[in-house]
């Protein structure tokens, strides 16, 4: 019983990092149709961005916010100055773009930063165990987690209750309509992938902190974040949240029962088995054809 | 029914230019050892092996326009189970089949869900195969082979008695004949119906299927022959590598590698996968030598870069200098910008 309680706790925490890199990850694919593999780099970027915060000086806790306020600028660079060049192009182009892009991002990161691990140390406030049922609930997880589900909240807030949020939905359901009714396609393009950097800058932050900021922390990642956007579904907020929760399951139950390397087995078996069946998602709305 | 390759006969091409090119380029292969050192050499085949295995990528992803990122599967299991037989006695051009009989199977298996999969969704099914064999094979632990710990195939091929230098010049010719086919079937296939049934699939699939050409079998018949392709260069590669590490087998630098080279070369062309091959490994080359930190930056942006401003490739500068000017290169960035 106890080890199935540790089970759902750890897994509650994998879930909740994975359910914010794979909200924003949904809203690329789902909105721009576009395959974008610099994400990665965009988490790898936070995690460094909050370790490079964190290293002069701020509280942990205050480098989130900022960290997402830098990789939304950076994001809606890299969207206008980059991305915008492909989006009518072959699905090939922009992710042999993407892929360019991440390769430059970690060959800096290596280049400035070198391999060496850089963990952020956990804040006096933080430390501690709380245990409940014999099962150990680290504070630093719990507070990890309450963290990813605030940001999904606030996403799911914006994009119920601001226009903003109701036009990039426009968007995603028809661009040409959006155009029609005047919503300038080009901005939501910028916002949305702004709003995805920042989001996988939240998710590299936490990752600083839980486990330590590395060069290819994102790519190591990325394949679990595809595994739960495909899981969970393009087209909806609640999509990749279920799909991050059935995927940290399988992989936190795996890992215990079986050993780390049957997690992401496990993992990749369950969605090549969705994609078969359901191609769409768990709860996913197919908008695009292609 | 028909297969593919008694559909229609290659237009008889004898005094065509790419002929003439491929027949001096094989000339020059089959001479080269004798003039290159030792180091050039091992280069060489290596360049000839990244050759095979762009020109199977460019089959699939070129001429059938399908983004696959499948190959480490392929090449993989062709190497593992390649030198998994290899140690059980079998002789090592029996094991070599083996191993690419397995990368069709494991092709045949994935291709009728993956296939259907439009888009982006397929990518990442490709992506999904790859990884989960990975991890399938990491986990192994049974008849004596554990997945974990790598294969150690150098004493069952049967060539350790070889000099250092006669080694290499063996897989050099083995891997110049594995370049040799592989170019030899997509210069047949793009010329033959059955590459013009695989191009039109590619650029329009709606009106391919209204001429009656089965897009299903189509992308079946290119996918396998692609596996197969990647299974055979993946077992040659095992032996010449003398050991097995699934990791290293699966990795997806492989796959990304070609892939680079492919599209810096130019897609769906006989010579693009060459001009992409010689200039990723000659830029490798270079910056490996001068400035080994900055390795992967210099080829993320030779990769955007190219695909920014010469999204055919290297092929498109065929038109001459012009094709490299300044205004050409703006109007290529701006061809397919979001309005």
């Amino acid at each position: 019983m106890t080890l199935t309680l540790q089970i759902l706790f750890d897994s509650l925490l994998l879930a909740g990092m994975l359910a914010v890199g794979a909200l924003g990850f949904t809203l690329v694919w789902g909105v721009l149709n576009v395959l974008n593999l610099t994400y990665a780099a965009f988490i790898m970027m936070g995690a460094y961005i909050s370790y490079g915060l964190w290293h002069i000086g701020i509280d942990f806790l205050l480098t989130i916010p900022l960290t997402v306020l830098i990789m939304f600028m950076v994001g809606w660079a890299v969207q206008r100055y980059v991305i915008d060049y492909v989006m009518n192009g072959p699905h090939a182009a922009n992710i042999a773009l993407t892929y360019g892009m991440n390769l430059i991002a970690v060959g800096l990161a290596l280049y400035f930063f070198s391999a060496v691990d850089r963990s952020i140390l956990v804040p006096g406030y933080l430390q501690g165990v709380m245990e409940i049922a014999g099962v150990k609930l680290p504070y630093v997880r719990i507070v990890t987690t309450v963290v990813a589900l605030a940001l999904t909240a606030v996403v799911w807030w914006f994009f119920d209750h601001t226009e903003y949020g109701a036009a990039i939905r426009a968007t995603r359901l028809d661009m040409e309509a959006a155009q029609l009714v005047g919503i300038k396609v080009k901005t939501i393009y910028n916002l949305t992938t702004a709003i995805a950097a920042s989001l996988a800058g939240a998710m590299g932050a936490l990752l600083a902190l839980v486990f330590s900021a590395s060069p290819y922390i994102g790519d190591h990642f990325f394949l679990q974040i595809i595994i739960v956007t495909v899981l969970g579904g393009l087209g909806s907020i609640l999509g990749p949240l279920l799909g991050a929760l059935v995927v940290g399951l399988a992989i936190s139950a795996a890992s215990h029962l079986a050993g780390a390397t049957y997690g992401v087995l496990v993992g990749a078996v369950i969605v090549l088995i969705v994609l078969a069946v359901r191609p769409s998602g768990l709860l996913g709305k197919r908008f695009y054809e292609a | 029914m028909l297969l593919p390759f008694q559909m229609g006969a290659a237009v008889p091409a004898a005094r065509s230019p790419a002929v003439l090119a491929l027949i001096i380029l094989l000339v020059v292969a089959l001479v080269a050892p004798t003039f290159l050192s030792s180091y050039m050499l091992r280069f060489a085949a290596l360049a000839l092996m990244y050759l095979a295995l762009a020109q199977s990528w460019n089959l699939i992803g070129g001429y059938g326009g399908l983004m696959s990122l499948a190959m480490p599967a392929f090449f993989g299991s062709g190497a593992v189970v390649s030198g998994i037989l290899v140690n059980s006695g079998v002789s090592a051009v029996l094991s070599v089949a083996g191993g690419t009989a397995v990368a069709l199977l494991i092709a045949l298996i994935i291709a009728a869900p993956t296939l259907r999969l439009q888009g982006h969704y397929f990518v990442v099914a490709t992506i999904l195969v790859a990884e989960a064999l990975r991890n399938g094979i990491l986990n192994i632990n049974a008849f004596g082979f554990s997945g974990s710990s790598s294969l150690n195939v150098f004493n069952s091929v049967g060539l350790d008695h070889l000099e250092p230098r006669a080694y290499n010049e063996f897989f050099y010719y083995v891997m110049l004949a594995l370049a040799a086919v592989a170019m030899l079937t997509v210069f047949v296939l793009e010329r033959s119906r059955w590459g013009y049934a695989l191009r039109s699939v590619r650029d329009n699939e709606r009106a391919a299927r209204a001429m009656g050409i089965s897009v299903e079998r189509q992308k079946l018949y290119v996918f396998l022959l692609s596996a197969g392709m990647a299974g055979v260069v993946g077992g040659v590669w095992a032996f010449w590598l003398g050991i097995v590490e699934t990791n290293d087998a699966f990795s997806f630098t492989f796959a990304f590698d070609v892939i680079v080279m492919v599209f810096l070369g130019g897609r769906g062309t006989l010579w693009g996968p060459v001009a992409g091959v010689c200039l990723v490994l000659a830029v490798n080359e270079w910056i490996g030598v001068g400035f080994p930190e900055l390795h992967l930056v210099i080829s993320g942006l030779l990769v955007t870069l190219v695909v920014l401003f010469l999204p055919d490739g290297l092929v498109g500068l065929r038109g001459g200098l012009k094709a490299i000017a300044p205004a050409q290169l703006m109007r290529n960035l701006r061809r397919y910008k979001v309005k």
